[in-house]
């Protein structure tokens, strides 16, 4: 159902795929026992046409009662577990090895697209020919309402007759250069109109916006939920999101098929990136999430390592 | 001609055979063919507009009425809690709305849900009815093509057309609506909610511009009706009738010989004479419908004789604990209107019969007792207490008809009538129709006067619900529950009077010991016992310690430790639970009380004595309550979400 075409990109393909070690570590104590939870975790990578998971491994302690995989509406795969014994603690460690292919693009120039009003119309009502998967995405979702304040912020990307890739590259470059990355201004919870209006949030904020923006026009856009490699060289600045888990954000143009941006780090990924999940927002994909009786307040601990592999000749 | 003879005598089409396909559908999807299969009815609670619709339903389908709170998914199986531990549940007829099902994998914020119901779903450990995600067929985005939909899957026309709808997606259908809006009922796809139709013609200009030019920029997110002028019904309203549009709701269930319609329905009548709205949920009302017979049709009930012999057991009646916990309330509440009913009632007679003759002496007695009783403080205790003392009607009125008084007679009557509808399925017909006309009293703003007749009826509607509650209810967990509320806080409101009345007028005088047996409603008891010598040892041993005296304090603790031992146990040790505990301690305090020590002495000191009884029995009493929460009620499993999404 999410199989897209990706042609560009596999011609501009050329160097060797890389290697990573994900591991991602959650942890939750709480004042009170908690009598019984219900998790869903997407924390298992997903397979994307630049990106193969290689192996992947779910450590939940204390043991649940209950583990099930399954895969998702979107193609992601998702745990659920359970635990009914009174515990104080969660930890859960997803590791796992991923081989993602690397985009040879010169100085991020993006492919060529068709104007974004052409996109647009192969998208609207009546129309056969563009996939499902790119139109159900240009409608609000939960945390993405939309709102006239998004189609004002994304007009100045979109003149006439631009190509749409141009356009969002554009849009997100402007959401990199104005927006404040700040981690203290935002939670989940605060929504999209707010950060929009302060101009400040993390990377699934800013995922976020650009996403309202785009789907604002009656373009495709969806929400990328996945990782970013946390130190590349000695020496090279550490990427913001490193320490946690990452978010950008895709759009849809005919003959591409999905192409990423990332507005936090302004760059087209998958440079260092790694795919877990993509959904129409946060709240489809949340790495972790739970429904719990008692356990109070309690405290969280997210540790993320990302490391690049030597390719062995023989697989895992 | 009453309601009941009319619906006798016209040959109204009976709707058991219905109910009974219904009820047989639903023992059919149970998987691996069941032979008993456990079934519940999933309401959102009494805060639903329709809620009465489901306890109506649940009770006479025979299923047990749940709410959300009342189910736990274990071992990805649906679980009803019950004081017996848990009951696994098969089926669920669901009332709750799709997006509000289950918190994990929907609407976080939903309390209504079951944390992981998809997930016993998914894995086929429960059926759920109708399937989730079935409401999409309810969005007005379909409309325009189920001709369509019908052509090309069943070759057919639909057997009952629509109204005609366009979707503005297609250029041909915009253009029309975007020509004539004025005549069109314009409703959102996406997101679709009941309340957001909008009647172009009711618009101003500037909306109805604000309207097309939303509808221009994103044309496939509406459709538009056309306006049907909906039928009318006639509705009494005021003394008259008025004609009231009205739309059917009509029902149908899935057979295995195909779809069988209810000969009946329910109909909504919209809130105004010009609404065309008749959601409930924005004020509309509801209707029963009947279809008539073109001959008296025979009787069919849903106990209906089976092929195989029932066979014969007791009980089922599994309690989940949110039951126990609103019946016990309404135990409480019942007993907290009692008690302060009676003591107004005391009062207005004294105060009315005042105004012809003398000033009655005990009145600021016992208006002070009421403040302590109902302990709406200052009230007539206090700074400035002379004052509203002497001209209490302000005060008494406030009390006996302002809902946000808390502890006032209308506050608590509002408690006793929200506790009863949250357990309507659990009670009789009779006993429900008596709660509403309990909640009908006192509804309206009134004199005293009035208020003083309004006193009289609730005092025998009162006596009506717990006579019919003792009559008709089975002597089940919820009983004893109600029971327990009932006895505990009667026993606290009589401590309350006695601590109102008796100890603030210093030495055990006369006159309040008279106004004590008129409360207590046992003047005649004492007169046989004693002529009309009113003596303190005496009153007191009849209103504290007499056993045989269903108004006295130790009847309701003999009651109350009755109950508490008739309570389901989990530990099976042979030793006494700590309610048990608290329960004979209460009684044993009592018992051993030397009522000839307060008796004898007219003085401060036997008035402490006095002071201290009362203090320790109902300290005892207030444990044992929260123990009694503690223990069945489970106060701490409301679920909370890991991540916080809004």
């Amino acid at each position: 159902m999410t199989q897209t075409q990706t042609q560009t990109q596999t011609q501009t393909q050329t160097r060797q795929p890389t290697r990573f070690r994900v591991i991602h570590r959650t942890r939750y104590v709480y004042a009170l026992p908690v009598e019984q939870c219900h998790n869903e975790a997407h924390l298992r990578p997903r397979t994307t046409p630049l990106q193969r998971c290689l192996a992947s491994r779910l450590t939940i302690d204390p043991l649940p009662t209950v583990l099930h995989d399954r895969v998702d509406y979107f193609g992601n795969p998702v745990s659920y577990f359970a635990s009914q014994l009174p515990e104080r603690e969660l930890t859960v460690v997803s590791t796992s090895e991923v081989e993602v292919a690397t985009l040879d693009l010169e100085d991020d120039r993006v492919p060529a697209s068709p104007p974004w009003e052409e996109v647009h119309d192969l998208l609207g009502p009546g129309q056969r020919s563009a996939p499902l998967d790119a139109r159900e995405m240009t409608i609000g979702s939960p945390m993405v309402p939309g709102s006239a304040a998004l189609a004002e912020f994304a007009l100045p990307s979109f003149p006439a007759g631009r190509p749409l890739l141009d356009a969002v590259a554009d849009l997100s470059r402007r959401i990199h250069r104005d927006f404040t990355y700040d981690q203290e201004f935002s939670t989940i919870a605060t929504p999209i109109g707010e950060v929009l209006e302060r101009r400040r949030g993390v990377c699934q904020d800013f995922a976020h916006v650009a996403i309202g923006c785009v789907r604002s026009l009656g373009l495709p856009a969806r929400y990328v939920s996945g990782y970013i490699e946390t130190v590349r060289d000695p020496g090279q600045p550490r990427l913001v999101g490193a320490d946690a888990s990452h978010a950008w954000f895709s759009t849809w143009a005919p003959g591409t098929g999905w192409f990423d941006f990332d507005p936090t780090n302004d760059q087209i990924p998958p440079r260092q990136h790694i795919t877990t999940a993509w959904g129409r927002d946060y709240s489809d994909v949340t790495p972790l999430k739970g429904v719990l009786f008692g356990g109070g307040e309690h405290t969280l601990e997210v540790a993320v390592d990302v490391a690049r592999l030597e390719i062995s000749p023989t697989p895992i | 001609m009453n309601v009941t003879s009319i619906d006798r005598d016209s040959h109204v089409h009976r709707l058991a055979l219905f109910f009974r396909t219904l009820r047989g559908t639903l023992a059919a999807l149970a998987h691996g063919g069941r032979e008993d299969p456990r079934i519940v009815l999933l309401t959102p609670g009494p805060g639903s507009e329709t809620f009465f619709e489901h306890a109506y339903l649940a009770s006479y389908l025979g299923y047990p009425l749940v709410q959300g709170s009342d189910l736990v998914v274990r071992d990805e199986r649906v679980w009803l809690k019950t004081l017996d531990g848990l009951t696994p549940v098969d089926v669920i007829l669901r009332r709750v709305d799709d997006p509000w099902c289950d918190p994990l994998e929907l609407r976080p914020d939903s309390l209504l849900g079951v944390a992981a119901l998809l997930q016993a779903v998914r894995r086929g450990n429960v059926v759920v009815a109708n399937p989730l995600g079935t409401s999409i067929l309810e969005n007005p985005g379909l409309m325009p093509f189920l001709p369509g939909i019908a052509r090309a899957l069943l070759d057919e026309e639909l057997k009952q057309p629509s109204a005609t709808t366009w979707w503005c997606g297609d250029e041909k259908s915009r253009r029309h609506v975007l020509d004539k809006l004025d005549e069109l009922v314009v409703k959102p796809v996406f997101p679709h909610r009941v309340d957001s139709t909008i009647f172009a013609a009711a618009l101003a200009k500037s909306e109805r511009d604000d309207l097309k030019a939303r509808i221009r920029a994103h044309p496939e997110r509406y459709v538009a009706q056309e306006r049907v002028a909906l039928s009318t019904t006639p509705v009494l309203r005021a003394g008259r009738l008025e004609p009231r549009p009205f739309v059917l709701r009509s029902f149908a269930v899935a057979s295995e010989s195909g779809y069988m319609v209810m000969p009946g329905g329910l109909g909504r009548v919209s809130s105004s004479s010009s609404s065309f709205v008749t959601s409930n949920q924005l004020g509309g009302v509801g209707k029963d419908v009947w279809v008539l017979a073109s001959e008296p049709e025979r009787q069919v009930t849903l106990l209906a004789p089976v092929e195989r012999p029932v066979v014969v057991r007791r009980g089922g009646d599994e309690v989940p604990g949110r039951v126990a916990d609103d019946l016990f309330w309404l135990g409480r509440y019942t007993e907290r209107a009692e008690a302060i009913t009676r003591l107004l009632r005391e009062i207005l007679l004294r105060l009315l019969a005042a105004e012809r003759s003398h000033v009655d002496g005990t009145v600021p007695l016992l208006l002070r007792a009421l403040t302590v009783q109902s302990a709406t403080y200052p009230g007539f205790v206090g700074e400035d207490a002379d004052e509203r003392i002497a001209a209490p009607e302000a005060e008494l009125l406030q009390l006996i008809l302002d809902p946000r008084r808390v502890g006032g007679l209308r506050y608590n009557i509002d408690a006793l009538a929200r506790a009863g509808r949250a357990v309507r399925d659990r009670l009789s017909s009779d006993t429900s129709r008596v709660i509403g006309a309990i909640d009908g009293e006192l509804a309206r703003p009134c004199d005293l006067a009035a208020a003083r007749e309004s006193l009289q009826r609730l005092i025998q509607l009162l006596a009506a619900f717990v006579g019919l509650t003792t009559e008709s209810m089975s002597r089940g967990q919820g009983w004893r529950f109600l029971q327990l509320g009932r006895t505990v806080e009667r026993g606290l409101q009589t401590i309350a009077l006695l601590r109102g009345v008796v100890l603030p007028a210093g030495p055990l005088v006369v006159p309040a010991c008279e106004a004590l047996l008129g409360i207590l409603h046992s003047v005649k008891t004492y007169r046989r016992r004693y002529r009309s010598r009113i003596q303190t040892g005496a009153v007191l041993d009849l209103v504290l310690l007499d056993e045989t005296n269903p108004r006295s304090l130790a009847f309701q603790l003999v009651g109350v430790e009755e109950h508490v031992i008739a309570l389901v146990h989990d530990d099976d040790s042979g030793q006494r639970s700590r309610a048990e505990r608290l329960a004979l301690e209460a009684l044993t305090t009592l018992r051993l009380f030397d009522v000839a020590s307060v008796a004898d002495a007219d003085d401060d000191a036997s008035a402490l004595e006095l002071e201290r009884l009362l203090k320790r029995v109902s300290a005892t009493l207030t444990s044992l309550a929260d123990e009694i929460a503690t223990r069945y009620f489970q106060p701490a499993d409301r679920p909370q979400q890991m991540v916080r999404f809004s």
